[in-house]
């Protein structure tokens, strides 16, 4: 037995000689049927890799992954001092499916019933009306959708959608307008700059995991940085408060149909109140009158009257004709191409005899104006008007503007009454927005600025993402405008415009009061307006406004307009902090002491 | 050289089990007497455990023939090292007495020389090829390697789970705070339109701000040093502060 133990491997060999021919096949046939599997196993991976692989990827996709979409919220305006005057709001929409409903429809009634202010008795007979896609509730805020959320009921449904919150209501409506049910805008900035206003359309699809939890793997980057740009204005909401209260303060004791504000900073042009009464709520944009969802103070013509007088002045000295210190007589009363012209005051103080051209100012002469007018060539005055931008759009980021309204050139260089008519303010039309652009033109030495009420898109660093487009052109010499602006402060001081004293400060300004014309003739109806510059010695702001139709003897620019215009510029200097050019006027009893 | 001794489970191993085993301290002194010393190894090998005079008492008193023979057995052969007189290194010296009886191979730790000539071939195992040998050292190095790279997927998936979850906590958080801060916005804006209105409409005694009750401070120049030092000067004497304050 050692022997074969210990020769283990000799007995092997021979034994291999006598194994039979059927293992073997055996054996092959075994390895041919693996391999063969194999071979099946790897044609099907590759079939199923690279010709099925789109198809099989797309269902994949569809099943795992679900869109995101994160609360994308239109941008908020705000104004100079960072009020909010335009936010967006998360609310929801409640649905109901009563086929999904795991409880009574009653019981569920009933749940519901003290979240969303409803009877029982009215929500179940809602639940009874279709089977799925009930819509019981609108604009539920995020607190209430959370108490709803507690319920734990099936077959409730919320969307989320966004709700345009305006803090200021009516205040600052006829800038920023309003949007409708599609969170589009209609009017206002809100509809002139829609494109700056609503973001991109953010959206991915992301998967989620076996519990409901996002997963970051596909979240991109943009979707999760908040898009945290807001639209700045130049608005001061505190001085256009102020505006609106002085401005309804006398549209109430004058029983006026409408009036408008305008305060303008005279070296850029950018708006610091815009108020035009009468307003609307601009979340119940429904129930106003849609003639005043346009602002009235940009898109309305009227005729300027005397308050056009100064920037005549200006044309007749800037084209050299005339000198600040000529003289010129003044009838009262006169006819040019058989029309006949007169003085507001021609009843009672009749022909003043020769004035200066200051003095013609600050009576406010008619007649005194033609003839300085009289001296420029029709043709000369015509075109100076036009490069003043008479008769065209002004061009500011708020809609529905309207160019103002001018002769043709032809028939104002035919017919004399035509240039002596505009020489007063009459016979032509303009926005009061354009108004204010000519007398910021004055202030500010001769620059033709683009009113405007939007700085640009800030982020929340501070930086300017976007700015609009403000062209500034040179229109006159400063040293004609200097001339006309102390004629305006002699106005005030001296002239009609004596109601718009301050004491201890000096302003220019200019009254304006015009008839109105209805239907191709002057009726009695007036429009009284009333332009202040400040402070008189560096000009920094223009102060318009205008009164449209004030009833009674009483009502003139001097007497309806100009006190809003005081008060206006008085809550100017206090926000403003600007001291007084005569400390010794302020507080006359105490210096006496 | 003795080959037939039958081993005895006691104190003196036979000479082939002495041959191959390590050298052990040789115990010092008389076994009865108590006293034991052991002598330190010059090839710092194995230490067995030494058992107490008293457990060789006990030993030497169950098997009293034994300790005469223990003891002439030492006096025969003194250049033989002896291991230590323990129950429990007997025994394991006779099992291995045992196997080496049947194959004493060379792999064996002791380094003495074999008395016996001929090997036992104890295994039917064949020279392997060379790629054969090559493959099973990849299996025996990749085996380890296998296990550190599961564990690895391990340590990194559960890493990945827990990073995904913070990620989600995160953005809940920032949802929940861009939501208060919504509501904040237009609770404060809506707020303070409702105080102006309050204040236009009530009859209260509010004055509206005009340059007539303004007050206009102009600002005054900068004080020099000399005066700011006369007045420390004075300071100085009011070091002691008064207690009463």
């Amino acid at each position: 037995m050692a022997t074969t133990t210990s020769r283990g491997s000799e007995t092997t060999t021979t034994a291999t000689k006598t194994r039979p021919q059927s293992t073997s096949l055996r054996l092959l046939l075994v390895w041919v049927v693996l391999i063969f599997g194999e071979l099946g196993l790897a044609a099907r991976l590759v079939y199923l890799h690279v010709v099925e692989a789109p198809v099989l990827l797309a269902k994949a996709r569809a099943q795992q992954l679900m869109p995101l979409r994160p609360f994308s919220a239109r941008r908020p305006i705000v104004d100079r001092l960072n009020n909010v005057l335009a936010i967006d709001e998360s609310v929801y929409t409640l649905y109901v499916h009563p086929y999904l409903f795991n409880q009574p429809a009653e019981v569920v009634a009933t749940q519901l019933a003290p979240i969303v202010k409803r009877s029982v008795s009215d929500l179940t007979q809602l639940f009874k009306t279709a089977e799925s896609g009930i819509p019981v509730a609108y604009e539920l805020s995020e607190q209430v959708v959370d108490q709803i959320k507690g319920l734990q009921l099936e077959g409730l449904e919320l969307n989320q959608e966004r709700q345009r919150l305006y803090p200021q209501a009516d205040l600052t409506s006829n800038l920023v307008g309003y949007v409708n049910g599609d969170h589009e805008g209609q009017a206002g900035l809100e509809y002139s700059l829609q494109q700056q206003l609503e973001p991109l359309a953010r959206s991915a699809k992301v998967s989620f995991d076996g519990q409901g939890v996002l997963l970051p793997d596909r979240v991109p980057l943009n979707l999760i940085r908040a898009d945290d740009q807001k639209l700045h204005l130049t608005l001061d909401t505190r001085l256009q408060r102020a505006a609106r209260a002085a401005l309804k303060k006398q549209l109430n004791h004058y029983r006026a149909l409408r009036g408008t504000v305008i305060v303008m900073d005279v070296q850029d042009g950018s708006l610091l109140t815009l108020v035009s009464e009468p307003s609307y709520d601009p979340k119940r944009y429904y129930q106003a009158d849609p003639e005043l969802y346009k602002n009235w103070a940009l898109s309305d013509l009227y005729e300027p009257g005397s308050t056009f007088k100064p920037i005549n002045v200006a044309i007749a000295l800037e084209t050299g004709r005339v000198k600040p210190d000529n003289v010129f007589y003044d009838e009262g009363k006169i006819a040019v191409g058989g029309w006949p012209i007169q003085n507001n005051d021609y009843a009672y103080a009749g022909s003043r005899g020769p004035l200066s051209i200051s003095k013609i100012l600050e009576y406010s002469s008619n007649v005194g104006m033609v003839h300085i007018m009289q001296q420029v060539k029709p043709a000369v005055y015509y075109d100076w008007l036009t490069r003043l931008g008479i008769g065209q759009k002004v061009g500011s980021d708020l809609p529905f503007e309207t160019a103002g309204q001018f002769k043709p050139k032809a028939q104002f260089t035919s017919y004399p009454i035509e240039p002596a008519t505009t020489a007063f303010g009459q016979g032509f039309s303009m926005t009061p927005l354009q108004m204010t652009q000519l007398h910021a033109l004055l202030a500010n030495g001769g620059k033709l600025v683009t009113p405007h009420v939007v700085q640009g898109l800030f982020n929340s660093a501070g930086e300017a993402t976007w700015k609009p487009d403000l062209p500034v052109r040179q229109v006159l010499a400063p040293t004609t405008t200097q001339a006309v602006v102390s004629m305006m402060g002699n106005v005030v001081s001296r002239g009609t415009g004596k109601p718009a004293q301050i004491p201890g400060y000096r302003l220019g300004g200019k009254t304006g009061t015009a008839q109105k014309a209805v239907g191709g003739q002057y009726s009695s109806a007036r429009i009284t307006s009333f332009v202040g510059i400040f402070p008189l010695e560096a000009p920094r702001y223009v102060v318009l406004s205008v009164v449209d139709e004030p009833k009674g003897d009483d009502a003139y620019g001097s007497t309806v307009a100009a006190p809003v215009v005081k008060s206006v510029i008085e809550t100017l200097i206090t926000l403003e902090g600007i001291p007084p050019s005569h400390p010794a006027e302020v507080h006359p009893q105490t210096k006496k002491q | 050289m003795a080959t037939g001794t039958k081993p005895r489970p006691s104190v003196s191993p036979s000479p082939q089990v002495l041959n191959h085993l390590p050298k052990l301290p040789l115990p010092q002194g008389d076994i009865l007497s108590g006293t034991m010393q052991s002598k330190p190894t010059s090839r710092g090998s194995v230490q067995p455990p030494r058992s107490t005079p008293t457990q060789q008492r006990q030993h030497a008193s169950t098997v009293p023939g034994r300790v005469v023979g223990s003891r002439s057995t030492t006096s025969k052969e003194p250049k033989f090292a002896l291991p230590h007189q323990n129950s429990g290194e007997s025994k394991r010296s006779r099992r291995s007495q045992a196997g080496r009886n049947a194959n004493e191979s060379v792999t064996a730790s002791g380094l003495r020389q074999s008395s016996h000539s001929y090997r036992q071939q104890i295994t039917t195992a064949f020279e392997a090829p060379a790629w054969l040998q090559v493959l099973m050292k990849i299996q025996r190095g990749s085996t380890p390697l296998a296990c550190l790279l599961i564990l690895g997927v391990l340590v990194l998936y559960g890493w990945n789970v827990s990073s995904q979850r913070a990620w989600s906590k995160a953005y809940r958080e920032l949802s929940q705070l861009q939501r208060q801060e919504r509501e904040l916005i237009a609770a404060s804006e809506s707020r303070k339109h409702e105080i102006v209105q309050q204040a236009e409409n009530s009859k209260s005694n509010l004055v509206r701000q005009v340059p007539a009750n303004t007050v206009f401070l102009t600002p005054q120049p900068i004080q020099e040093r000399s005066s700011l030092e006369s007045r420390s000067a004075s300071v100085r004497q009011f070091k002691q502060f008064p207690l009463g304050y």
